[in-house]
């Protein structure tokens, strides 16, 4: 349930809440940039609480190559996958510190995967195939965006987060008594969670799958090294 | 997280200009812009009205330009250009021309006078130095004096010098050196250098020996060159000799064999490529067209350019300038000199260097010439002078002779009298053949000639004078000795311009000073009056008892007013009748009024009854009666004397006619002099920025419904010289008020009365820091008289004092930042009590309903203003602008501008929003700028543009700061119309401001120790 808003029309909405239209104490870029600070917030809340509001993939096609680029976007990762020719997938299993040597110097599929900086590795290393990295986002850079460009801001409770939260900033700038707009922030935030809990990724609403029934080589049922 | 206590700051606009305060301490709602806004709503801004032109045709053809002033007459408007006088036709919608006005101011003082005789003075003037030159006689002998002085300050850098023996001087300015040229004591003609820098005067060089000059020559630079071409009459006057002269003295000669046996004069074309010569042949008047360059012959020789009565006197022929027909030559001449009544003419042609003579006309009459010609703004002028001496021709004059009328006029070559100078105390007559240069001595218009003055010897005194060369009979008064005098004399000053009114006719300020009738503008007074005449016992049909009889004459003048003046009545002459019956009064000789621009003049004659002392009018008041005994007489300009008139009356009819108005001690009535500065009261109008004497006030006679002003030489008030020049007239609680350069005095009393009794004014000095600028710097205001002085503007209260303390009567706070543009116009819009003063930058608002508020309107090429018809209208080059009743044709917005001290002076204070409050009444934008104390630097510029809005409905728009902390913070509300219209009114502003602790922290670190 998006709630897709152009940028200028969460401008406007910022500025009349702060009472601050037609302010050029704050200029336009400047309530661009609050904006964004305050989606980064929005988006935290709801990444943080465990939705995948945010999720999104990166596909990798493997060459061989020792290791692959993270997306410029990745803030966290929810998993990586191998994708067959016929749809199919397989999970890749996440090496752990101490498993650095475990598949290290092997060609081959991919069974597990590690982030490293900002790369990633893939073991066996695969010569070929399409892998898919899942992976929260980060928050996009609002500044950049045009008045047209549409903001999600995912439900009512998002948006009235992020219009009483920009009001604060742009109103504490102007030394101006910000106090009904850090309630108005506060309980709408409050709301976020909630929603974004109850839908979240770690709060399950059916009972989980069973275990895969098979093992990949030196993994045990639940995909764990062995 | 309660922020700052913000609170709100109201700032109505209840006040205008502040421009002298410091501008740390302009209090708001004080303006520090207040452009193009009045005051009508207290409290309030609204945009001043527009203006349009009412119209410039000119009826019969042309538009309108080069305007200078307008003025309402009662229900006209009239207009002078540069060189006419216009009255505005509703009915044409045009512009109906009245006449030609050249508006001259004339400057002049004596110079270097002594108790001497100084005559055929002369004028140069080069590099800041003015030299003067002059004859007088030292022990018998005739000699040459020089003396110099700054031409800026009047020093003197050469005091007079006699240079060498010799007679008949006159002075020329080359580029280099000027050039003094004279008869030396043994008849040759000489010249020495003189130079401008050192006044080392070279020694002389023959120009011509005695044995061939014969006192005759006139000489003029060659335009372009360093030098000069002369001629000169010859001792065999077969033939005259012509000469190029370097700067340094080098001849160049050629003689003319033609005839020369008169004056001879020279006058160059503007590219210095030919000298049209004029000389006297008998009594023809020749011209010849000489090459510069060769001295040869040019095309054409010998024009015959007119004639004289007589004897030629004095000739002189000048160039038209560029503007003038290119190629043409305009020569003056007079003939058949005389200090009595003659047939003495001043007449005029042209020549073109082509060889085309124009026609001969009479320029003047009983006048000669008295200057050498000179080309203005496409036309030729010359200076003539009056030297006539009062005269009875038919008996011993028995009363006092006054010597009243020497004077010199400025006439244009078609006949038009321009401006007078030496008024009343002219030099008179020239010798014959040397005439003064006049020359350009500042920018275009102004020009310098050294005339001369002569005073009158004091009435009472009768003496014998016994130089029979002169007239032969007894004298009862003449002339002092003549010393230079200085003329300068401005065309097209807008100190010519000056009007007042005084009973149904407007006076007019100048070289001249002119009246208005509506019909016509001319002279006020008379310039001469009837000087000359003679009256004897003549055979006739009356029976005109035996005795003594006086007669005495006069002019009389009715403008279109039906304002009487009149002369004032000549010396009576005393007619013996010895044998009635069969006779009668016959006056054969008496001149007419020459020195006039008016046409339909009355020429009265007056007489006593036997053994009486009144006079009653002899003449008919009847113009219809032209003819026989007590007809009417008719001045004739075209002759030299008019008809005979005879006069039959006896004494019982006699008495029952009109009494002649100088019965009694009526003073008589003298034309003014020239003047500068010109205002009225009820019943007398006055004059000061006279020529010489810069101290003095004269004022009119009393005068009576039906009359026009008459002046009178004792009516005359002299303010002490140490406070500078009078500089504005005004009235005030209905006392005259004398401003001079730097003191302000109240003229107390009523002045003499028409018979000379009661108390002269006397002056009182009430300032004595402050005078004011210029006559134009003045308005009446309820609150005293608003005069701008050096240190701006003030005002002389009802009490009759000027307080120039801040808060008191110093009350050009509001703009003083302008006190350096000059002052055009100031009229009181008493419907919306304003002052409105139009200066060479702007229009300046004076609102006086409240404080004293100031404004200024962006009309930038406004000359002039008048009140029209209750209407106030202003003057640019080429139009009249009337203001408009409504805002329709506004095309422009007001702007405004007010600086907020928020902290004290270096406290500071958070303000986020300004919201302007007025009201709508049509489409506009406003732009907004915010900036801190720099002037003109400001840090957000907004235009908002206010929409949903109904005329009339309140407008309130709001605008948030960009920057919000300051100490203090100016607004500049600029409107513009979307197309034409009133816009907005402004009545305030209010500022959310969050006071801040502490003093002001932004100060950068270079300021921090």
């Amino acid at each position: 349930m998006p709630r897709p808003l152009a940028m200028s029309t969460i401008r406007t909405r910022c500025q009349q809440r702060a009472d601050l239209e037609s302010d050029d104490h704050i200029a336009t870029s400047e309530w661009n940039s609050l904006i964004s600070e305050k989606y980064g917030e929005l988006h935290g809340i709801v990444s943080g609480a465990g939705l995948r509001y945010f999720e999104t993939v990166s596909t990798i096609t493997a060459t061989g190559a020792t290791s692959y680029d993270e997306p410029t976007d990745h803030l966290s990762t929810i998993g990586l996958d191998k994708v067959e020719t016929d749809g199919t997938r397989r999970r890749l299993r996440e090496l752990m510190v101490h498993e650095r040597d475990r598949l290290a110097g092997q060609t081959g599929d991919a069974i597990g995967f590690t982030l490293v900086d900002d790369q990633i590795f893939l073991y066996p290393n695969p010569s070929s195939g399409t892998y898919q990295l899942i992976y929260m986002a980060q928050p996009p850079d609002l500044t950049a965006y045009a008045d047209g460009d549409l903001v999600d801001l995912v439900n009512p409770h998002g948006e009235a987060f992020l219009i009483w939260g920009v009001s604060v900033l742009a109103k504490s700038k102007a030394e101006g008594d910000v106090r009904l707009a850090m309630e108005r922030e506060a309980a709408a935030a409050e709301r976020l969670l909630e929603w974004a809990v109850n839908r979240s990724m770690t709060e399950p609403r059916t009972r989980p799958e069973p275990s895969f029934t098979f093992a990949p080589i030196g993994f045990d049922e639940n995909g764990y090294p062995r | 997280m309660n922020g700052l206590a913000f609170d709100k700051l109201e700032i109505p606009f209840s006040k205008g200009l502040n421009q002298k305060t410091d501008a740390r301490l302009v209090q708001a709602p004080e303006l520090v812009r207040a452009v193009d806004i009045e005051f009508d709503d207290t409290g309030g801004l609204r945009l001043r009205k527009p203006y349009a032109s009412i119209g410039a045709n000119i009826f019969g053809g042309g538009t309108i330009s080069d305007c200078r002033r307008i003025y309402a007459f009662g229900s006209e408007l009239i207009l002078f250009t540069k060189t006419a006088l216009y009255s505005w036709s509703s009915q044409k919608s045009a512009w109906v021309l009245k006449g030609t006005h050249l508006a001259i101011k004339v400057e002049e003082e004596p110079t270097f006078i002594n108790t001497s005789n100084q005559d055929d003075c002369d004028r140069a003037q080069l590099s800041g130095t003015v030299v003067y030159c002059w004859r007088q006689t030292v022990t018998g002998v005739n000699e040459i004096f020089v003396a110099a002085q700054d031409a800026t300050t009047g020093a003197v850098l050469l005091t007079p010098t006699d240079v060498a023996s010799g007679a008949r001087p006159q002075l020329v300015v080359l580029d280099t050196v000027i050039v003094l040229i004279y008869e030396n004591g043994t008849g040759s003609l000489v010249a020495r250098t003189i130079n401008p820098s050192t006044l080392a005067i070279s020694g002389a060089t023959t120009l011509l020996a005695a044995a061939s000059f014969n006192s005759y020559y006139d000489a003029e630079k060659i335009p372009g060159s360093d030098s000069f071409v002369l001629a000169c009459r010859r001792d065999v006057t077969t033939s005259y000799e012509i000469m190029k002269v370097t700067s340094a003295l080098a001849v160049t000669t050629v003689t003319k064999a033609r005839v020369c046996d008169g004056p001879i004069a020279v006058g160059c074309a503007p590219n210095g490529s030919v000298v049209q010569v004029v000389r006297g042949n008998g009594t023809n008047i020749q011209g010849d067209l000489i090459t510069i360059s060769t001295l040869a012959d040019g095309a054409a020789i010998a024009s015959a350019l007119g004639t004289g009565t007589s004897t030629i006197n004095q000739i002189t022929v000048c160039s038209h300038d560029a503007a003038g027909p290119a190629g043409t030559f305009v020569a003056f001449w007079h003939s058949n000199e005389s200090t009595a009544l003659t047939n003495m003419v001043v007449a005029q042609n042209t020549v073109t260097t082509g060889g085309v003579v124009g026609t001969q006309t009479a320029v003047t009459r009983l006048l000669g010439v008295a200057s050498r010609a000179f080309a203005y703004g496409g036309s030729v002028y010359v200076w003539v002078a009056f030297g006539g001496q009062s005269a009875f021709a038919g008996a011993a004059p028995s009363e006092f002779r006054a010597q009243l009328q020497n004077s010199y006029f400025l006439y244009r070559s078609d006949g038009l009298l321009c401006a007078k100078a030496a008024w009343m105390h002219g030099g008179g007559l020239r010798s014959t053949g040397l005439l003064p240069h006049v020359e350009l001595t500042s920018g275009t218009t102004t020009f310098s000639f050294c005339g001369g003055e002569r005073r009158v010897i004091p009435l009472g005194e009768i003496i014998s004078d016994t130089d029979s060369v002169r007239d032969g009979v007894t004298l009862q008064s003449t002339y002092a000795d003549t010393g230079p005098r200085d003329i300068t004399f401005t065309f097209d000053s807008n100190d010519a311009r000056r009007c007042a009114r005084l009973g149904q006719t407007l006076y007019i300020a100048g070289g001249e000073v002119m009246q208005y009738d509506g019909r016509e503008v001319v002279e006020l007074g008379f310039n001469t009056f009837p000087w000359y005449w003679g009256t004897l016992e003549a055979a006739g049909t009356g029976n005109i008892p035996a005795g003594a009889y006086f007669i005495r004459n006069s002019y009389r003048y009715d403008n279109a007013k039906g304002e009487r003046e009149r002369s004032p009545s000549s010396i009576s002459g005393q007619v013996t009748i010895a044998s009635p019956p069969n006779n009668q009064f016959e006056t054969t000789l008496w001149p007419p009024l020459h020195a006039t621009n008016k046409n339909g003049v009355a020429v009265e004659s007056w007489r006593t009854a036997i053994a009486g002392s009144a006079f009653y009018k002899t003449t008919s008041s009847d113009p219809t009666v032209g003819t026989g005994l007590n007809r009417y007489v008719e001045n004739d300009r075209t002759n030299y004397t008019l008809g005979t008139f005879e006069d039959e009356l006896l004494d019982a009819a006699l008495i029952k006619l009109e009494p002649n108005p100088e019965n009694g001690d009526e003073l008589e009535s003298l034309a003014p002099p020239p003047a500068s500065i010109i205002t009225a009261s009820a019943d007398r109008l006055f004059l000061a920025g006279i020529p010489g004497e810069p101290n003095k006030i004269v004022y009119s006679k009393l005068r009576s419904d039906g009359f026009l002003a008459a002046f009178h030489d004792a009516l005359a008030v002299l303010l002490p010289t140490s406070t500078g020049a009078i500089t504005a007239l005004g009235l005030l609680n209905e006392s005259l008020v004398a401003f001079c350069e730097s003191a302000v005095y109240v003229l107390d009393g009523s002045g003499y009365d028409n018979i000379g009794g009661g108390a002269n004014y006397t002056a009182r000095l009430v300032s004595t820091d402050v005078g004011c600028v210029s006559h134009e710097a003045m308005a009446l205001i309820p609150a005293g008289l608003m005069f701008k002085s050096r240190k701006g503007w003030c005002v002389l209260n009802r009490g009759l004092a000027v307080d120039t303390r801040l808060g008191a009567g110093y009350i050009g706070a509001g703009i003083a930042d302008y006190d350096s543009e000059e002052v055009y116009a100031a009229h009181v819009v008493e419907a919306q009590h304003q002052v409105r003063i139009v200066t060479s930058g702007r229009v300046l608002v004076y609102d006086y309903v409240s404080d004293g508020w100031w404004a200024e309107w962006s009309i930038a090429d406004g000359l002039h203003a008048a009140i029209w018809n209750g209407t106030y209208h202003t003057l640019a080059t080429a139009s009249v602008r009337a203001e408009q009743a409504t805002h329709a044709l506004a095309d422009y917005g007001m702007d405004v501008e007010i600086l907020i001290q928020l902290g004290g002076l270096q406290g500071f204070a958070r303000v986020t929003k300004a919201l302007i409050l007025g009201e709508y009444r049509s489409a506009h934008t406003l732009r907004c700028r915010v900036g801190r104390y720099t002037e003109a630097v400001y840090f957000q510029d907004k235009t908002i543009t206010p929409t949903g809005y109904s005329v009339g409905e309140e407008l309130e728009e709001m605008l948030g700061l960009a920057q919000q902390q300051h100490k203090a913070i100016r607004f500049r509300i600029t409107s513009a119309p979307t197309t034409t219209g009133e816009q907005l009114r402004l009545s305030a502003l209010t500022l959310k401001v969050g006071m801040k602790p502490g003093i002001y922290p932004r100060i950068p670190p270079a300021q921090r120790s």
